[in-house]
């Protein structure tokens, strides 16, 4: 193969149960968007081909499916993550005041190589609501105080920055995952699928 | 906290062991409404993977917690390092190799303790450490039901059998079969012959053929077919994982199963789960939760009772932190159920396990790649068990670079010491001895020996809706497991799918769309991956 591998980015979305975690990853991916609180099914991982300088990459975004609702995410959904993006909702102070217990959650379960370089990208989420409570202010400071990590304020409803937030996302993991690359001595893995022709793979035998 | 949720499901599971999970997932998908629960703040109950810091707190927590006591016992750890000194130097010693990352060729680590306590999240340490058979029932569950998804493994790389008093590798697949040096060209004809014609057995030839060996021995029919010693050593110890006594049938089978399973992922039969078995009861609660089951950790159970309600109906009543919860079925792991509900007669007789785990600072047998072995000893002791030996490196995410974890059980007969040490002392250097001493074996610097009950019971007759699920087995594989959810899922829900195959990708369903047509079944060999 003389082209450049194929990249699958692994991102992670956290966040307080009804922020709009599943809402984002829909309207990025799909476009869509629904009033229902809650998917009745399919609120697993959506992928996304999208291009970071000049290369495709594929995006996995593993949604919560609802495990996060009484703290029982288990730590297999956390592995080998690229990027984690933590999402609050501006009229709901709380689950602003949660990011930051989301974010040890996440760096004690994952337990990635550089903990301290590891992207995570916020998001705001619901600015089309009128009640907001949390300052676009005071969520930046918070974020400058975190080693300046990225802030976007999103509409899932309304499609406000969400293209944006992502593409940040996507570039940020991309760039994890590279430098993830360099140190990983052992990179044949094995995805199961129903085709048996396993055994000549070079790391892009996702199944999705 | 607050725990706002409905207090009627058709389904409760409590308990996140191999077995709950997959019912779990099954009674999900076929979208009953399901409530999996454990006390424990952690998936995997008894099958559960630790990182070397949670592995402490399970050891304090079967030491200390009376209703564990029965279920993991005879807990003897030991440390092979001394307790970590004052020595600065050794301390700046260790952030040297931090910096290079270990990558110092030559000069292997000295580990400390606090080695192990600062790299502590690099370890992945399974309490029921098992394998996959590549065609095994797990992982064509895990492909027919597309959870293979959310996971990856990693192929044993080598089969190994003590032979000789000495570790040898096993030719398994027809390549090594030839390649190898330590049977003759007679001896490999005869063998390649002896097991083609199993594979090639279905069923009824098989009960054919074998039909006046049923009393007799696997090793009497090898010998009968004229195997030499060293075939039948190969053949019987590390291939069929059996003893002397191991009947011709269960010989037959067990061999078939391993040949069936060449040639698919590997050069061996057999896949390591990466991050160890702990983490595969989590895929199965996950597609679990994606078809909307609820999940909750940190739930303790405080009492079960089964209630007759107006219209007739048996439902199973569970109280916990203040609330009643109701179920049609309750789906339970035996160590958590309530001895009332337990008939007093185990269903069949068993032997609990004798289990240990070793922490080395290299490979019991040096290759050219980072190794992934399955050792079958022989029984060291006419009429003992075969031992099962497992070594995973850091490639599994399993340790730390520049350790090994080597995993030993069999069926217990004295105690997990008494039972496993004069095997890993073959292999391993136990002494408290320097780690710069030269030896021909890896050097252990800690280890864990236990005990685990074979759980192996069924609920009183009259409760038809109350399931328990068996904790882990000794078996190498998952087999039983997927047997067994299987059975209960029939029993909850006869006639209905098991698993099957999920849904369109990158759509998700709302509550207020008419659902279209539930899943179109596609051929199973020609799907492969829907792009």
């Amino acid at each position: 193969m003389s082209s450049r591998k194929k990249v699958l980015l692994k991102v992670i979305i956290l966040g307080d149960s009804g922020v709009g975690k599943t809402s984002l990853m829909n309207q990025f991916v799909n476009k869509k968007f629904s009033n229902q609180y809650k998917a009745t099914i399919g609120a697993d991982f959506l992928t996304k081909e999208v291009i970071v300088d000049d290369r495709i990459v594929t995006m996995q975004i593993w949604d919560t499916a609802g495990q996060e609702r009484f703290q029982s995410l288990g730590v297999a959904f956390y592995r080998g993550a690229d990027c984690c993006v933590l999402v609050f909702d501006v009229t709901a102070p709380n689950t602003f005041k949660s990011l930051e217990s989301w974010r040890d959650e996440f760096l004690i379960q994952a337990s990635p190589r550089d903990p301290e370089n590891f992207p995570f990208v916020i998001l705001g989420n619901k600015v089309d609501l009128d009640n907001r409570a949390v300052s676009a202010k005071r969520a930046q400071q918070w974020c400058q105080s975190k080693n300046d990590i990225p802030y976007f304020e999103t509409s899932a409803k309304e499609a406000v920055n969400v293209e944006l937030a992502f593409q940040t996302i996507a570039r940020n993991a991309l760039a994890q995952e590279t430098e993830a690359e360099l140190y990983n001595e052992f990179p044949d893995q094995i995805k199961l699928n129903a085709n048996d022709n396993n055994r000549n793979r070079d790391g892009d035998n996702c199944a999705c | 906290m607050e725990y706002d949720f409905p207090n009627k499901f058709q389904v409760i599971v409590v308990g996140t062991g191999m077995v709950e999970s997959i019912v779990a997932a099954a009674c999900s998908r076929i979208r009953l409404e399901v409530f999996h629960l454990d006390y424990s703040d952690h998936y995997g109950g008894l099958w559960a993977s630790y990182n070397f810091e949670g592995l402490q707190k399970f050891i304090k927590e079967v030491k200390t917690n009376p209703s564990m006591k029965n279920v993991v016992y005879n807990l003897q750890e030991k440390w092979y390092i001394n307790e970590d000194s004052s020595e600065e130097e050794s301390k700046q010693d260790s952030e040297d190799h931090k910096t290079d990352d270990g990558k110092a060729e030559g000069t292997k680590k000295i580990w400390r303790r606090a080695d192990f306590a600062s790299e502590y999240r690099k370890f992945n340490i399974d309490t029921t450490p098992k394998l996959l058979f590549s065609r095994g029932l797990l992982v064509e569950l895990l492909i027919s039901s597309d959870i293979a998804r959310y996971t990856e493994f990693r192929c044993v790389t080598r089969v190994l059998t003590w032979l000789n008093d000495k570790l040898a590798p096993v030719p398994c697949s027809r390549a090594d079969v030839f390649a190898t040096e330590a049977v003759s060209i007679v001896e490999k004809r005869m063998l390649m012959k002896m097991l083609t014609s199993i594979v090639g057995y279905n069923e009824e030839e098989m009960n054919n053929e074998f039909k006046d060996w049923n009393d007799k021995t696997f090793k009497e029919y090898l010998t009968h077919k004229g195997l030499t010693p060293n075939l039948i050593h190969y053949v019987l110890f590390a291939i069929a994982g059996g003893t002397n006594s191991m009947l011709c049938l269960e010989g037959v089978r067990e061999c078939k199963k391993f040949l069936m399973s060449l040639g698919r992922y590997g050069n061996t039969p057999f896949l390591w789960p990466m991050y160890g078995s702990g983490d595969l009861p989590q895929c199965f609660c996950r597609l679990s939760a994606v078809f909307g089951a609820l999940y909750c950790l940190n739930q303790p159970i405080d009492s079960i009772q089964t209630k007759t309600e107006e219209d007739g109906k048996t439902v199973v009543e569970l109280k916990c932190k203040a609330k009643t919860l109701t179920c049609d079925h309750l789906v339970m792991d035996i160590n958590e159920c309530p001895k009332e509900l337990l008939s007093p007669e185990p269903e069949e007789e068993s032997s609990d396990i004798s289990r240990a785990i070793f922490i080395t600072n290299e490979t019991i047998m040096p290759s050219e790649k980072e190794p992934l072995t399955l050792l079958r000893f022989p029984p060291l002791e006419e009429g003992g068990n075969a031992v099962t030996v497992l070594e995973v490196g850091p490639a599994t995410g399993s340790c730390p670079k520049g350790l090994f974890l080597v995993y030993f059980f069999t069926p217990k007969v004295k105690d997990a010491e008494s039972d496993l040490k004069p095997y890993a002392e073959k292999i391993l250097n136990l002494s408290d001895g320097d780690q710069t001493e030269t030896s021909d074996k890896p050097k252990c610097l800690w280890s864990l020996y236990y005990n685990v009950k074979d759980t192996n019971g069924s609920v009183r007759s009259g409760i038809d809706n109350v399931h328990v699920c068996r904790g882990p087995d000794a078996a190498l594989d998952f087999d039983r497991a997927v047997e067994q959810a299987k059975e209960i899922f029939e029993k909850i829900c006869p006639g209905k799918e098991f698993l099957p195959r999920s849904y369109r990708y990158n759509e998700l369903v709302f509550e207020d769309v008419t659902p279209g047509p539930e899943f179109q079944r596609e051929d199973e060999d020609a799907d492969g991956d829907k792009q």
